[in-house]
């Protein structure tokens, strides 16, 4: 008799050509075998015809609500708390792997120690809630930010060839914009400046327009799909210059 | 004094991405209402088989409620990972992994590892007077749902992914992590198994009838 387990096979599909045609052989002359074979297709035959699907309308349904939510907390900050270290990766990633920089040192506002602070705090995957004070704390609120326009998704201390920087993700009426707070004046080559105006705009080399700006002697970098104008808009708004 | 920078900013790869988190490039670039949209399409194809493997992996309606849901979401979230070949595999592999790792321990019932893999199989045949494709003639839906009820789960899977949902040697491995011979086997002696549970159903049924007739 053949080995059972290559009858399984042969009714599954599973055998190569060769053996294939083996069996078939063996199965002209084996009645044994033949039986064995008709035991198996039956139990296949009953599994496929007679079991019915089940009702899963209402799970579906159910399934379906929980996607929508999970894309709504998605687009709300919720989602970023969650992937908070993930997105900062995300925007540290930007940075690390952009600028080529040559510098010269100069004292900032911003102490080194605050910064370490709301970097540790980062790391850990600090709640949403907590990093947004560390943020607004320690940062947004010694470049005039007006927080309450602006919706701090996520932040993290970066290192552009030495010098600390922070990067933060915000969300305002129109969407998110990235931001790169240097707490120097910094310089950008390929942004020009604005007649009239403090910016400098340009775009970056993906093709996002940007601008710059200085605030209590830091420089501020936004950028994101929004048009130059627009982005000098919300920095108005939300930055509002120093007399 | 002044800094120059010059901002050449890239996104990251898919792989860098998927390393620093569960983060894909869909996700920052706000193509989320593609992502669900296009999710839900393939999802909402299989659901059934998904709901129909959960169903006859926890033997409750309303566990199976809760794993099909769960797989789905954490088939959703896992979206960017998916390699975009075979959808259903995929999905029946998240959901099986989940029972495996969460659900099975709530069943009760004994499990059958010491029994297994040998890599072999008896033959299933008797000598039976009446041929199973007879016997089984009477049973519907219900019985063989009961039927399949007692066969041990590494048993019941194998065959439930092989016979019902149509799943390749292969596919069934990796949906359920063990190697291509205990699939075969396990399928092997699954239908051996059922096969007698079917029987004891099938001839209960038929002496019921009989009864009746008389």
């Amino acid at each position: 008799m053949i080995d059972p387990l290559n009858l399984h096979s042969y009714l599954d599909g599973e055998l190569s050509e060769t053996e294939r045609k083996e069996v078939e052989a063996q199965l002209a002359t084996c009645q044994a075998s033949r039986e064995e074979l008709a035991a198996i297709q039956s139990v296949k035959t009953v599994l496929k015809g007679r079991l019915e699907a089940q009702s899963c309308d209402k799970t579906w349904a159910a399934c379906q609500a929980r996607l929508k939510e999970i894309e709504r907390v998605e687009k709300s900050g919720n989602f970023v708390s969650k992937y908070s270290w993930a997105f900062a990766m995300g925007v540290a990633f930007v940075v690390i792997v952009g600028g080529t920089l040559s510098r010269q040192a100069q004292q900032s506002s911003i102490s080194t120690g605050a910064l370490a602070g709301f970097v540790g705090k980062s790391n850990r995957m600090t709640p949403e809630k907590a990093l947004s004070e560390a943020i607004s704390a320690d940062i947004l609120s010694k470049v005039d930010a007006n927080l309450a326009r602006l919706q701090v998704l996520s932040g993290t201390e970066v290192l552009v060839e030495g010098q600390l920087a922070t990067a933060l993700l915000v969300k305002d009426a129109n969407g998110p914009i990235q931001m790169l707070v240097f707490p120097t004046t910094a310089k950008f080559e390929n942004l020009e400046p604005v007649a009239g105006t403090r910016y400098s705009a340009g775009e970056t080399s993906s093709k996002q327009n940007a601008i710059a700006f200085e605030v209590n002697h830091q420089s501020v970098v936004m950028f994101g799909q929004r048009s130059q104008e627009a982005l000098m808009l919300s920095a108005d708004k939300n930055f509002p210059e120093t007399k | 004094m002044a800094l120059g920078i010059s901002l050449s900013i890239k996104a990251p790869t898919r792989e860098e991405t998927d390393a620093k988190g569960r983060l894909g490039r869909a996700m920052l670039f706000g193509r989320r209402d593609y992502k669900r949209d296009s999710f839900e399409q393939q999802a909402e194809r299989v659901f059934s088989s998904v709901f129909g493997t959960a169903l006859r992996l926890t033997r409750s309606r309303e566990e199976a409620e809760d794993l099909a849901q769960e797989a789905i979401v954490r088939a959703y979230e896992a979206y960017d990972r998916f390699d975009g070949t075979n959808f259903k595999a995929w999905i029946l592999r998240i959901t099986t992994n989940l029972y495996i790792n969460k659900y099975r321990s709530r069943q009760r019932g004994p499990m059958m590892a010491s029994l297994e893999d040998e890599n072999v199989a008896e033959p299933m045949s008797t000598e039976a007077q009446i041929p199973d494709r007879q016997l089984f003639d009477g049973l519907v839906g219900a019985e063989v749902e009961k039927a399949l009820k007692n066969v041990p789960e590494e048993f019941r899977l194998a065959v439930i992914l092989s016979d019902v949902e149509e799943m390749s040697y292969q596919e069934i491995a990796e949906a359920t992590g063990v190697p291509i011979g205990t699939v075969r086997s396990r399928i092997a002696r699954g239908r051996a198994m059922l096969r007698r549970s079917l029987e004891s159903y099938a001839l209960k049924e038929g002496f019921i009838k009989e009864g009746e007739d008389l």
